[in-house]
């Protein structure tokens, strides 16, 4: 799964070549940020060959269909215009069945990630008008079908069964990640009558699927709508119906890496059966099994864990303390089991060291299950010493210390109190461990795939951010990258301790070859003997939900970086030789060079700031100029220490945005060169006075300084000072308008611009400084 | 104002859309002819015609007065006095009903009362107790005539005291004298009754109490009304409690606020609580009582002890009754005294009739004099309410004339429904209508029981037999329909709102709900079961769409209120903040109920559009005055036992057992308001004392047989339609003219909302598209509430935002009417369908069409006067322009909008 595999069109070498060659360079031919609107068809069955098309924007320098897994092959581009890439695809016999993500690399980058589903039936397309029973559209039985719902459609299909044969079928709708189709199946049997009619499922959630035994011989109608009538052309949906089988539970739901393990599946057409599957050897949170009967395959997975550590399995009656089912085996374990009728508890023992805290956590729904579950761990005397319902969505999870070396009990039920045969469940106990995960955070809203990938254009740079979730640990980490495209660097700092975010800058060499990797980005805290690993994970929101929620969203772990052809313009951070002090700011410049021919304004904006440090949201290099300044400023607390930013620019480039980092630059953070303190003033309207600072240097500075009082009210002036690294007292004379009003005026502070290597410091100094304007006293007589 | 075109031209006030003057403006937007071919039909041609068009005749001002039915072909109005056949046996459907006039058999019953002696006579209250020196209790004897009528004979009956010692006799009260027991005994005309005399602690003159003795006095003299000092703000710097909802707070305020002034311990005359009530110093509120007054003496004597609090462990007031609990009153003037007894939880009962506040809600009927008499008006029926502290009471009062001629007609009763009606109407001096004919029973049954009009084939088919029980097959038939399924589904889901509500409830919930309401009612699961189901519900709003009773309802108060008024029939909505003036609910019965909600937990499903209901296991609804949390408590019920149960479960069990009074009433009240137009109760969902049922004997039959058949709705339902009472004419006779609440005549109603636009295209033959519906599905199959049209919207469809019965509108507005002349709709469909167009393709005549037309949306045939004007109005040039007007103003005639 974490190979890269590739899918290299026939063009490749062409385009490489003319690349090479150095034709097709000229701007007016560049493509930027190529949009992927959906794969047409939806999917299709493995051991053969189709056509596919990638339908969207920008798509008119495609070089190669990116899979993030393994089995597709794209035999040669049949069309490649700016609207739709077509390509002739090979499914291996041995590709893995479910879902397939893959991205449309152009020349200058890099689309977004879509899905394309790989089932093992022959694949025909739904024909209309086939809105009624009797319009239904026969369709043998192992087939998948393909079509769209649209508004107030209903998609009728016959297929013939013999009395007591098994019936499946299984709708893919929400889970293609097309559109929000909510889609309603309903069966009829041969005398018209209503044999099922589902809409929502556990494992498929909006998606349906039914599975019976033939009450009698005859045609039976699926009848497929959308389940408020309200289709659209995004609906599409893959029905396959055949006799394949169609668990609604699989057991146990998870497994140890490498092991063959035996799993039995259930459902109400075939009742148990077991199949043995080879599990993966690296841990895996949710892996798809598909369950084989008679020679089918079921066309959808199911879900289980595959973890470096052992199966308990419940040996039923384990319904109360005194039948619980024990093992000798210390965490980490998993406790497997099945809450098989309503209002049954499940109890399982087991050993545990004192002192070592451990986690426990349910896996359930996690893995489409119905159980809704509630977890208690109780001592040996059966006292409660945690309890938990809702921590992971409805699954359940806990954290305890046993107290002391003995056995404990878990209890485990559903807060509804249902159960049933596939109400099952796995309780993992695992010794608290920390964790770490990485990913790119989101830069758009209700857009969780804009800028989650990196495209480097040759001879320059591509920054993104990168946050890291650390979880029972703290400490620094560093990035690691393996197998980047030649000629292509990163420059990653280490990540401080302190901060969960920062940016990593990707340089690709002018000659770099133009290609593209998916890769393993980790990173890595050390610690003495100990070492936490963390992996880059993507969750793609496929088909939003109302109120920013989302109906289906898929995921990724692969980082993908990509070296795309050369950008017009490159960015520059011209390295300040001063540092920002702290309540200081700086204003640092953003170099542009440009190709010539291209002036287009560039959008330059911080990727990140370092703590304390704040900065303008964005800043534009204007149509033509080459740099603009960005105004940082430090907070008083901000900490000091040399930090490490870089910019990100995009400008229109063919009508798509094309970005470009600047080079990682350092930033130093540095405590004032000096200090004041404002002594009070009381002054009368109408009145003139000096108001007298008191300067502590800290750090000589050159030449003149420049310093101004700050915070006065309206109607008060003083006129700008200089001082000297010498000075340690300045008195500024002010000047009161008689229009200005009574009162104390509480926020003053002195603005200097020190100098240091020629350039400016900007400082902010002695604050809280207070001026009280004071009507005259009353003379006395 | 007339809000349909067909109105008699007579009857059509001059600022409506009338149609004469308005011709010019339809003929603008119709075919030229149209205004012509109106002006016939207003001409009364339509009204005109057979039984059926009795509806669109005596419409006139909207709503159609029930007295201006005109005479029909088949039901001469001298029929009206004659009775029904030999009453055959309870059940039985009578013969050809409403085809021909039932023969007289009932003999005339004497009309007036005065020479006969009594039937029976009442000494009230059966059990006296006098208990302390200071009590006193009243005694009223009431006498009971052969014909029903009752007297007042307290003042003309001999008494006797079995043993004079024990109490005195004093202006028909009796007052203590020593302890024992004894016996009042009553002589009247040969009559004789008695009452059981208890006497205790005759010579201890008790203490006075604050909340049972001085709390009544404040209630009794108005003190703690919302517009004096109950209001929540007070009046005039001194408040009370909202009738005394908070007898701890009034003390409180009584005796710690303005201390020695408010009340004046060392001179408790000089105390302003007296003196404002006494008119001796200004007093917004006026003099409320005099020194002479017992009411004066109860405070003062409170005042002059001291003021003192109430021990503890004080008696509580349980239960009050009003004696006697009804009377039939003849004549003008005739007087009636009523009695009131409270009880206390230490055994206790005493009058309280002099501190009982008495109420009448129909002052022209009966009114309370000043004495406590209730006095008769004009003819009627009244209802005297009496409250005392939190209780209501309240008994039925008729008023006939003096000497009405008056005889009953004997008519059949078909079933126990009529027996009940039939009783009522006697009392009343009422002779119900004729049954009307069969096809006016064929539609009105189909509307009612299908929310669809009979097919052409079905009228037919219907006339045609001659089966005795015809009707009864009908019922059985449209019974078995789905379409009975559907119209109550509607009705249901706007009880339980269901609809979609932005950010909590999704369209797909409110969608699944309706479904599962539709597979409850289609698979004729008890009702019981049914709101079982719904209490009790708990899980995914998807997956178990009957959760979504705790979705589409989030606030636990109002969860409780709108779980009262729509299972109940009660809105308890006052308690929420003070006890119920009309109403026995106080807010101790109002937060108990809510406790059974209190722990009804939500969490996000699945789906972001879900949600899963759970019961938290924890979490108290809290008093509002003194933050105990409440114990869960049955309204006008017990606290039980809820330890190791679901309180959603025990509140479901308890609701839906047979023993609950109020359940099963409430659904045969919706049920029988469905379908004769008014509730036993109006409004049905507004079941308290103060406004009681028309006819309680009937509903106590309905509720009975409903329970005694296990919720079955469908035989509650079989049981209303195939009464006699169900199958009355509209047309009123000389004594029923002016009765809207008794059912002794059919009330014309106008379609609601989804039925009057599935029947326009049903009868044009065209098909609707609704929000989440497919294409030609029916407006009362509207799933989801928000989803609505201009049309359904304009004639009054429920939007389901609250529980309330008075969301559907069925009262006419001009803008339905304009709606139905010039709208979109009528037209439209007319042309969609294509009727007349393929009819004459199909080498239909005219005359046929027009046949076919009219028993498509009238269900009956033109008569032949209608059909030769008919004729004189079709023009051959545009023989289909002309026949679709004759449709057009089909479906703008009063008899295809309404019901009779």
């Amino acid at each position: 799964m974490r190979t890269a595999p590739g899918l290299r069109s026939s063009l490749f070498d062409l385009w490489g070549c003319l690349l090479l060659a150095g034709i097709l360079l000229p701007l007016t031919t560049t493509a930027t940020s190529p949009h992927l609107a959906f794969i047409s068809p939806t999917g299709g069955q493995r051991g053969t060959e189709l056509e596919l098309s990638f339908q969207g924007e920008r798509l008119q320098d495609a070089l190669e269909i990116l899979g993030h897994e393994p089995g597709l092959q794209v035999l040669q581009f049949t069309s490649v215009v700016g609207g739709a890439v077509k390509a002739q695809v090979r499914i291996a016999p041995d590709c893995p069945l479910g879902e397939h993500h893959l991205r449309v690399r152009t020349a200058t980058g890099l689309s977004e990630l879509r899905t394309f589903l790989v089932g093992p039936f022959p694949v025909v397309e739904e024909k209309e008008p086939n809105n009624t029973p009797a319009q239904a559209q026969k369709v043998p039985l192992n087939t998948t079908v393909t079509g769209v719902v649209t508004s107030e459609d209903v998609d009728c299909f016959a297929v013939q069964a013999r009395k007591g044969q098994r019936i499946s079928a299984e709708v893919e709708g929400m889970r293609l990640g097309r559109g929000s189709f909510d889609p309603r199946l309903a069966v009829f049997q041969p005398d018209g009558s209503l044999l099922a009619d589902i809409h929502d499922t556990w494992l498929g959630l909006q998606d349906p699927f039914v599975s019976f035994l033939a009450p009698q011989d005859g045609t039976y109608i699926l009848q497929l709508r959308e389940i408020t009538y309200e289709g659209n052309d995004s609906c599409h949906y893959r029905l396959h119906v055949g006799t394949f089988p169609r668990p609604t539970a699989v057991y146990p739901p998870g497994g140890k890496t490498g092991e063959t393990v035996a799993l039995t599946w259930f459902s109400e057409a075939t009742g148990l059966f077991t199949n043995m599957v080879k599990l993966p050897n690296a841990p895996t949170e949710k892996f798809g099994v598909f369950a084989e009967l008679d020679g089918q395959t079921a066309p959808a997975p199911n879900w289980i864990r595959v973890c470096p550590f052992s199966n308990v399995l419940a040996a039923p009656p384990n319904q109360d303390r005194d039948h619980a089912t024990a093992t000798d085996l210390q965490p980490p374990l998993a406790l497997n089991g099945i809450v098989s009728k309503p209002g049954q508890e499940n109890w399982f023992r087991f050993p545990a060291a004192k002192g070592l805290a451990l986690e426990v956590s349910v896996y359930a729904r996690r893995l489409r299950s119905p159980l809704d579950s509630v977890v208690e761990v109780l001592d040996a005397k059966g006292q409660s010493l945690a309890a938990n319902d809702d921590a992971a969505g409805p699954d359940s999870s806990l954290r305890f210390t046993p107290p002391e070396t003995a056995n404990y009990f878990v209890r485990l039920r559903d807060t509804l109190g249902q159960g049933g045969p596939d109400f099952f469940y796995r309780v993992e106990v695992t010794p608290v461990k920390p964790a770490l995960a990485l990913k790119i955070p989101a830069v758009a809203r209700n857009d969780s795939q804009s800028r989650q990938f990196i495209v480097v254009p040759r001879g320059n740079r591509f920054a993104t951010l990168i946050s890291a979730r650390r979880a029972d640990f703290g400490g620094e980490l560093v990035f690691s990258l393996q197998g980047l495209p030649p000629g292509v660097t990163l420059q990653a700092e280490r990540m401080a301790a302190n901060i969960d975010a920062q940016p990593l800058v990707f340089e690709a060499a002018p000659d770099a070859p133009i290609a593209a990797r998916l890769l393993d980005l980790t990173a890595v805290w050390t610690n003495g003997g100990s070492r936490v690993t963390g992996s880059f994970r993507q969750d793609v929101e496929l088909v939003p939900g109302p109120n920013n929620s989302t109906f289906y969203t898929t995921s990724v772990d692969q980082f993908c970086v990509a070296v795309t052809k050369e950008a017009p313009f490159k960015l520059r951070i011209v390295e300040p030789k001063v540092p920002l002090v702290q309540a200081g700011s700086m204003r640092l410049e953003i170099a542009a060079e440009r190709w010539p021919g291209f002036d287009e304004p560039i959008e330059v904006q911080m990727l990140w700031n370092p703590p304390g440090v704040g900065s303008q949201s964005e800043a534009t290099i204007p149509k033509g100029a080459t740099n603009v300044f960005y105004q940082l400023n430090a907070a008083g607390d901000a900490e000091t220490r040399t930090w490490k930013l870089a910019v990100l620019g995009h400008a229109t480039v063919e009508g798509g945005a094309l970005y470009v980092s600047s080079q990682l630059a350092p930033l130093e953070v540095a405590a004032p060169f000096l200090a004041g303190k404002i002594e009070t003033l009381w002054l009368n309207p109408g009145n003139s006075g000096k108001l007298n600072v008191s300067l502590q240097n800290a750090k000589p500075f050159e030449g003149k300084a420049a310093i101004r009082l700050c915070g006065l009210p309206e109607n008060v002036s003083a006129p700008e000072k200089q001082i000297t690294k010498d000075d340690s007292e300045i008195a500024f004379d002010l000047t009161v308008d008689a229009k200005c009003p009574n009162g104390s005026y509480r926020n003053l502070f002195c603005a200097v611009d020190v100098k240091q290597n020629s350039q400016v410091i900007p400082h902010n100094i002695a604050f809280g400084g207070i001026l009280r304007v004071m009507p005259p006293k009353k003379e006395t007589k | 104002m007339s809000a349909f075109p067909g109105s008699r031209a007579g009857a059509t006030p001059a600022h409506e859309t009338r149609v004469p003057s308005g011709a010019a403006t339809v003929a603008k937007v119709h075919p030229l002819g149209m205004a012509s071919l109106l002006a016939m039909l207003i001409a009364g041609l339509l009204s005109g015609a057979g039984s059926a068009a009795t509806a669109g005749a005596g419409v006139t001002n909207g709503i159609p007065p029930t007295n201006s039915i005109p005479a029909t072909n088949t039901m001469p109005a001298t029929n009206i006095m004659l009775a029904a056949p030999a009453a055959p046996r309870s059940g039985d459907l009578p013969k050809s009903p409403g085809a021909q006039p039932a023969p007289a058999t009932a003999e005339a019953q004497p009309s007036s009362s005065a020479p006969l002696p009594p039937v029976d006579l009442k000494c009230y209250p059966p059990d006296i107790q006098l208990r302390g020196a200071r009590s006193r209790q009243g005694i009223v004897v009431q006498a009971t005539y052969a014909d029903g009528f009752t007297r007042e004979v307290t003042a003309l009956a001999q008494f006797k005291l079995a043993n004079r010692n024990l109490a005195r006799l004093e202006k028909a009260a009796l007052e203590p004298a020593a302890d024992g027991k004894t016996e009042l005994r009553v002589q009247f005309e040969g009559r004789e009754a008695a009452a059981a005399v208890t006497v205790s602690n005759a010579t201890v003159q008790g203490p006075l109490s604050f909340k049972l003795d001085v709390m009544p006095v404040f209630m009794k003299a108005g003190c703690n009304a919302g517009s004096c000092h109950g209001s929540s703000r007070g009046k005039d710097g001194f408040r009370l409690s909202l009738f005394g909802f908070d007898p701890d707070g009034d003390y409180f305020r009584l005796t710690r606020e303005q201390v020695g002034r408010r009340i004046n311990l060392a001179l408790p005359e000089e105390s302003l609580v007296v003196q404002k009530a006494l008119g001796a110093v200004q007093h917004t509120g006026g003099v409320r009582f005099r020194t002479n007054s017992p009411l004066y003496q109860t405070v003062a004597g409170w005042l002059a002890a001291g003021a003192p609090a109430d021990p503890p462990a004080l008696a509580r007031l349980t239960v009050i009754e009003i004696f006697p609990k009804s009377a039939v009153l003849e004549g003008t003037n005739a007087a009636q005294h009523f009695l009131v007894c409270a009880r206390y939880s230490d055994g206790a009962q005493r009058d309280v009739t002099p501190l009982a506040v008495l109420l009448s809600n129909n002052e022209v009927t009966a009114r309370v004099a000043e004495d406590g008499a209730v006095i008769a008006g004009q003819r009627g029926e009244a209802f005297i309410q009496a409250r005392f502290g939190e209780f209501n009471v309240g008994a039925q009062v008729i008023v006939i004339p003096q000497g009405l001629p008056y005889r009953w007609p004997g008519a059949a009763t078909n079933n126990y429904v009529d027996e009940a009606v039939y009783a009522k109407l006697r009392k009343l001096r009422l002779v119900p209508s004729e049954v009307c004919d069969d096809a006016t029973f064929l539609r009105r049954a189909s509307l009612d029981i299908t929310g669809t009009l009979p097919t052409p084939e079905e009228v037919g088919r219907f006339l045609g037999e001659a089966d005795p029980a015809k009707r009864e097959r009908l019922v059985d038939k449209l019974l078995a329909r789905k379409e009975f399924a559907d119209l109550w589904v509607m009705k249901w889901a706007e009880l339980l709102e269901i609809r979609s509500r932005d950010n909590l409830v999704y369209p797909k919930a409110a969608l699944l709900y309706f479904e599962w309401l539709r597979d409850q009612l289609l698979a004729n699961v008890p009702l019981d079961r049914i709101v079982r189901g719904l209490l009790t519900a708990g899980g995914s709003t998807f997956r178990n769409p009957a959760a979504n009773y705790y979705q589409i309802e989030p606030d636990t108060q109002k969860l409780a209120e709108n779980t009262a008024q729509v299972f109940l029939g009660m809105r308890i909505q006052c308690a929420q903040c003070h006890n119920h003036p009309f109403d026995r609910w106080t807010l101790n019965d109002y937060y108990g109920f809510a406790a059974f909600f209190a722990q009804v937990g939500r969490k996000p499903g699945d789906d972001p559009r879900e949600t899963v209901i759970f019961d938290r296991g924890e979490g108290e609804m809290k008093h509002p005055v003194s933050g105990a949390a409440m114990r869960p408590k049955f309204l006008g019920g017990e606290a039980p036992e809820i330890k190791g149960q679901g309180r959603r479960e025990v509140l479901a069990r308890w609701i839906t057992s047979p023993e609950n009074p109020f359940f099963a009433r409430n659904v045969v009240n919706l049920v029988w308001a469905h379908f004769l137009g008014r509730g036993i109760i109006e409004p049905v969902d507004d079941v308290r004392i103060s406004n009681p049922a028309s006819n309680q004997e009937l509903l106590d039959a309905l509720a009975a047989r409903f329970v005694g058949c296990h919720y079955d709705f469908k035989r509650l339902v079989r049981d209303i339609c195939t009464s006699r009472t169900y199958q009355l004419g509209t047309r009123p006779n000389d004594t029923n003219a002016a009765d809207d609440r008794n059912f002794s005549k059919a009330a014309i109603r106008r379609l609601r909302a989804e039925v009057l636009l599935d029947c326009l295209s049903q009868v044009t033959g065209t098909q609707d598209k609704f929000p989440g519906l497919p294409r030609g599905a029916r407006a009362v199959q509207i799933a989801d509430g928000n989803a609505a049209t201009y049309f359904l919207t304009t004639f009054g469809r429920a939007s389901r935002a609250t529980v309330c019965s008075c969301e559907v509108k069925t009262d006419p507005n001009l803008s339905q009417a304009l709606h139905l002349l010039n709208g979109d709709t009528v037209q439209e469909k007319i042309e969609q369908g294509g009727l007349v167009k393929e009819g004459l393709k199909a080498g239909q005549s005219p005359e046929q069409l027009i046949g076919n037309l009219y028993l498509r949306c009238l269900g009956r045939k033109p008569t032949g006067p209608e059909l030769s004007r008919l004729q004189g109005f079709l023009n051959k040039e545009s023989l289909e322009q002309s026949l679709n007007d004759i449709f057009w103003a089909l479906l703008n005639s009063k008899e295809f909008v309404f019901n009779h």
